[in-house]
């Protein structure tokens, strides 16, 4: 280690709270930059676990080779990480209907399925021929079928073939008549009874859609006759080698080479984009984001950084005159600079990767799970989490030091223009003109001989305080503006998913019988332990037309009895207009946020807006003697509420209406009242959703519906939650860099000037005023950055403002607290940061500062 | 033999009405082995001629020549290893880095340099200024006296052509002082060290052989007072 390079560091040594100050900023950049590129890691490690679950871990799936062609090229194929094949014993039907699937019978064993991606979801694999595994999708498709595990069935498996005669696979739809009749038969049967073992997923390689498709089943081992060809499916260790794309986009596989035709021989395009394959739009954008991100941060890390070198380059004005003239070069002293900018790094960039490998581990550990939930992905059993990967340290690293390196550049030049005369004597570098240190005589009045000094001193240190003021804006605007950023997002969940709303939805379908009379069915409902309120609904939605000739689609209720009365008396109204049948009157319930279908927008506010509806169907009302008096097709509404009551829908019509059950025959409505829905609150909706769908599985599973609607709110509510935690974090470290940049300029700027203040103190400057001197300098300095900070903080939240209106018309929300706070906050770093050099000062001996040279 | 000389030397600083001229037309030369006192009151140019000769500062017009070097004609990396082998410099306030200790100080050209440090020279050079005992302190452990003697040892520890000293007393007690220029006298006389030095005081101004007075940048006396 040469000389330079030992001054340098003693130098660092000497100045520590600097020093140490000056690797916390570039610490908590590094943690930054490094929690930046390994989210990203891990978000494309999530999304590669998610796709490998749902489309299968393979990269090749070929429909043409034969059994031994297949078995070869597993047994040689190099660089094949897992090769598998079932043989096709053929197709059964589920049933004589031209609109149900047919089965396509495979023969294969535990790692096919694997591979393939079904994957198993109850039971077990199949051990001999006489076992079968389904696939669950097909009870979603035929709710009369209900297989399940132990169940025996009876397949008759056989060739498809067409009208020519020709065999017909997987690729082939069913051949139908123009009468709607099949155009293909099954041939060479057999008939096989089979036990269901196993229910899996189905396979992501089948045809599915709607009825016209195919279902995969699996047995093992079977003796029927197998067709020559095989479904082969390859896994390699590194897909480049076999998988490319052309320049034109073209996919090209080399692995297989007497595959029948391009379509027989399929690569898992899903899987493969996400190995570095064809991008996919999504994930540029991810990395864009990142990339904007890291250039924010690294940003207001060379506004802290640069500002550590100039400080430390400015301070050594002497040292490096001094070197200059014992004969250093300019090149040596730039270097010595550079050094510095090395050494902290060594020091900082180290930690910060730690930092932040730690910081993202932990947030990953506590919602790595709500993200995959959030996603609705929690079935893949992919969890979002920490992936430490080596190209994303570099690619920190990297950044970090050409920010360290860039801050350090321009102080490095400034070290070497300092004459090495200026720097011996004892005129220090500050050049001062009249105009600088001109204080008005309004300061003067108003604050005294300490305000004058506190302004001088403010101007002379302008360029000083310059990047002070900078820091300090940008962390105001920075706070703010994602403050504002999370509570638009926050306000717009809550006014979509509103929390007061029922948790779940029990409702029959239309096709199916209702099993027990609806009485019964809501006591059964009522009584399970964790519901703690149900209502029974009957609603409809009514197509309808404003006034003005806007149309409209809402929903309307018809209550019993008692829930009429509960909802009148709940909101003070009179019983007696509602209850008028030759005046009929709605009771009109309005909803926050409403859809508004000609602007694609969403707008909160009244839809109403006092305007007037009528309907289609106009409303009958009948006297005592049955006869039809009048026919009104004005909805008339006697009350408007301004919020849903809990067990009403939330659509984004905006308003429903209310009436009481006897209305509906008189609005043609009496069909509604046969089809009751159950809307249940339940503060453990988890719990009641497993009790009511045991209910419903009970009482004839194909009857009713289940469905979470808390589960919904949840996994939005889980979404926002996660952006905002990830935008507050991001604030805080952006502020405490901010707090870094600060703490060092003001306190250098103060610890330089101790010969000044203590002549002050000699001269007899008391305490009071030298503290209000001290605070005005602050003062201005703050005031400064909340000059451009708020105004520019404003101006961005009305900008997102628009940008969120662009889709939800919403009143404009300023964040007056985010702007206290970074008031009051920048405020509080400047005077802690001042207090804490001024305690610096007050420990040395103020003769000892006239006096002494060498401190 | 002429070690340096000095041709129609000037210096100004500012433009129009604030132009100052603070050497007009200085011109001498030195001849080796010499102890040159330069005096004059008060912003008379003294510390601006000592800077030029130093090849700290440039001068507006005039040359010098160093051991029959032009010492402006190089450019600014030539002139720094200039600094650093054929001047020493030595101030009125030592001028040390803080954060290094005696010896470092002391070896501080060298070091710049990336050369060997000759130790017995050092050694001989600490017994000489009473540093013993001391190599490893830092300069905010050692009294003023102390302090200079380590600015003499490092403007001696290159053996460079000329020893320039600015003032090198006027921080020290009278007995300080009378040390100082003892030392710097003896360095004159064992090793025939040229040595040019500013000085107020006309004790130590008499004990020199040569004397230069300078008033308003010009030359207005040169005195041999001893041969």
């Amino acid at each position: 280690m040469n000389v330079f390079q030992k001054v340098t560091l003693e130098s660092l040594k000497k100045n520590r709270t600097r020093t140490i100050v000056t690797i916390i900023g570039i610490l908590l950049s590094t943690a930054m930059m490094t929690a930046i590129t390994t989210m990203v890691a891990s978000v494309l490690q999530f999304a590669y676990d998610v796709t490998e679950y749902d489309a299968g871990g393979w990269h090749l799936a070929d429909t043409s080779l034969t059994q031994a062609e297949a078995e070869e090229l597993i047994r040689t194929g190099e660089g094949l990480a897992r090769g598998v094949y079932a043989k096709r014993l053929g197709f059964a039907h589920l049933r004589k209907d031209v609109n149900t699937p047919f089965l396509y019978v495979l023969d294969a064993n535990k790692e096919f399925a694997e591979l393939s991606g079904m994957h198993l979801l109850e039971g077990r694999y199949p051990e001999n021929e006489n076992e079968i595994v389904i696939p669950k999708q097909l009870e979603n498709y035929w709710q009369d079928l209900d297989w399940k595990v132990g169940d025996r069935i009876t397949l008759t498996i056989g060739e498809r073939r067409g009208p020519d005669g020709t065999i017909l696979w997987q690729d082939t739809d069913r051949q139908i008549t123009d009468s709607g009749t099949f155009a293909e038969t099954l041939e060479n049967t057999h008939s096989v009874e089979f036990t269901i073992v196993g229910i899996c997923q189905r396979q992501p390689l089948e045809m599915w859609n709607g009825a016209a498709s195919f279902f995969a089943v699996l047995t093992t081992e079977s003796s029927l006759p197998a067709a020559s060809q095989v479904d082969s499916y390859y896994r390699f260790k590194h897909p480049h080698d076999y998988i490319f794309i052309d320049e034109e986009g073209t996919w090209h596989q080399t692995f297989i080479e007497n595959t029948a035709n391009a379509k027989s021989c399929v690569p898992n395009y899903d899987l493969l984009r996400l190995s570095g394959f064809a991008s996919i739009g999504l994930l540029n954008a991810i990395k864009g984001l990142a990339a904007l991100i890291l250039i924010i941060v690294g940003g207001a890390s060379i506004a802290l950084v640069y500002n550590a070198f100039a400080i430390s380059v400015s301070e050594r004005t002497k040292q490096f005159g001094l070197l200059s003239s014992l004969g250093a070069t300019k090149k040596q002293l730039q270097k010595m600079v550079r050094f510095e900018a090395l050494a902290v790094s060594a020091v900082g960039i180290p930690l910060g990767i730690l930092a932040g490998l730690f910081g993202i581990g932990i947030t990953l550990h506590f919602i790595g799970q709500k993200f995959a939930a959030a996603l609705e992905v929690e079935g893949t059993g992919a969890v979002l989490h920490l992936v430490i990967s080596p190209a994303a340290i570099l690619a920190a690293s990297v950044c970090a030091l050409i920010t360290v390196l860039l801050s350090a550049w321009i102080p490095s030049r400034k070290a070497t223009q300092v004459s090495a005369v200026e720097a011996i004597r004892q005129s220090q570098d500050i050049k001062l003109s009249r105009e600088d240190v001109k204080s008005s005589h309004l300061t003067m009045k108003l604050f005294g001989l300490s305000g004058v000094l506190g302004q001088k001193y403010y101007h002379r240190s302008r360029r000083k305080y310059r990047s002070t003021i900078l820091s300090l804006f940008m962390s105001v605007l920075l706070f703010v503006t994602v403050c504002t950023f999370t509570d638009y997002i926050g306000y717009v969940g809550d006014l979509q998913f509103d929390a007061d709303a029922y948790d779940i939805d029990f409702c029959q379908y239309q096709s199916a019988q209702s099993v027990i009379p609806g009485d019964e069915l809501e006591a059964r409902i009522r009584a399970l332990s964790e519901v703690d309120a149900v209502k029974r609904i009957y609603n409809v939605g009514i197509p309808m037309l404003f006034s003005d000739g806007e149309e409209g689609y809402f929903k309307v209720y018809y209550l019993n009895e008692e829930d009429w009365q509960e909802l009148l008396e709940e909101n003070h109204l009179e019983v007696e207009p509602f209850n008028d049948p030759n005046h009929l009157l709605a009771v009109a319930a309005e909803s926050p946020l409403y859809y508004d279908g000609r602007q694609n927008k969403y707008i909160e506010g009244s839809r109403f807006e006092g305007r007037e509806l009528w309907m289609e169907t106009p409303i009958a009302m009948y006297d005592e003697a049955g006869q039809l008096c009048t026919e009104e097709t004005q909805l008339k509404i006697g009350a408007v509420l301004p919020t849903l009551p809990w067990y009403a829908e939330r659509d984004v019509s905006g308003v429903s209406f209310f009436y009481p059950d006897w209305a509906a025959q008189m609005m043609g409505q009496e069909d509604t009242l046969d089809l009751a829905a159950y809307h249940i609150k339940a503060e453990n909706h988890s719990k009641a959703f497993v009790q009511l769908s045991e209910l419903s599985e009970a009482l004839g599973a194909k009857s009713y519906s289940v469905y979470d609607h808390s589960q919904e709110r949840d996994n939005n509510r889980n979404l926002i939650l996660i952006a905002q935690i990830f935008s507050y974090g991001f604030i805080v470290l952006i502020t405490l860099i901010a707090v870094a940049n600060v703490f060092n300029t003001v306190s250098t700027n103060i610890g330089l000037r101790h010969r000044e203040f203590a002549m002050l103190k000699a001269v007899g400057m008391g305490k009071k005023m030298f503290f209000q001197m001290l605070t005005y300098e602050c003062f201005l300095c703050t005031g400064k950055a909340l000059l451009y900070g708020l105004p520019v903080s404003l101006l961005t939240s009305v900008l997102i403002g628009k940008i969120i209106g662009a889709r939800y018309v919403i009143s404009l929300r300023i964040p007056w607290i985010a702007i206290e706070i970074s008031v009051i906050g920048i405020f509080a770093i400047m005077a802690f940061t001042m207090a804490y050099a001024v305690q610096k000062l007050k420990k040395q001996n103020l003769i000892d500062m006239l006096r002494n040279e060498n401190t | 033999m002429e070690i340096l000389r000095v041709e129609h030397l000037k210096k100004t600083y500012g433009a129009g009405d604030n132009q100052v001229h603070a050497l007009d037309d200085v011109s001498f030369s030195v001849e080796q082995g010499e102890f040159i006192a330069i005096i004059g009151p008060s912003g008379s140019g003294k510390s601006t001629l000592l800077h030029i000769l130093g090849g700290v500062d440039r001068p507006t017009e005039g040359k010098v020549y160093m051991d029959g070097l032009d010492v402006f004609e190089q450019n600014e990396e030539q002139l720094a290893v200039f600094r650093r082998r054929q001047v020493g410099l030595i101030y009125q306030f030592y001028n040390l880095l803080p954060v290094l200790n005696v010896e470092e100080n002391i070896t501080l050209p060298v070091l710049m340099d990336g050369q060997k440090v000759n130790r017995k020279r050092l050694r001989e050079l600490i017994q000489i200024l009473g540093l013993e005992g001391r190599e490893k302190h830092l300069p905010n452990q050692l009294s003023g006296g102390q302090q200079q003697r380590v600015s003499i040892g490092r403007a001696l520890m290159n053996a460079p052509a000329v020893v320039l000293a600015d003032e090198p007393t006027g921080n020290l007690d009278s007995k300080n002082s009378q040390e100082i220029v003892a030392l710097l006298k003896e360095s004159n006389r064992q090793y025939h060290q040229t040595l040019i030095m500013i000085t107020h005081d006309e004790n130590i101004a008499l004990q020199a052989d040569r004397i230069i007075a300078i008033e308003d940048g010009k030359i207005v006396r040169d005195e041999v007072i001893r041969k």
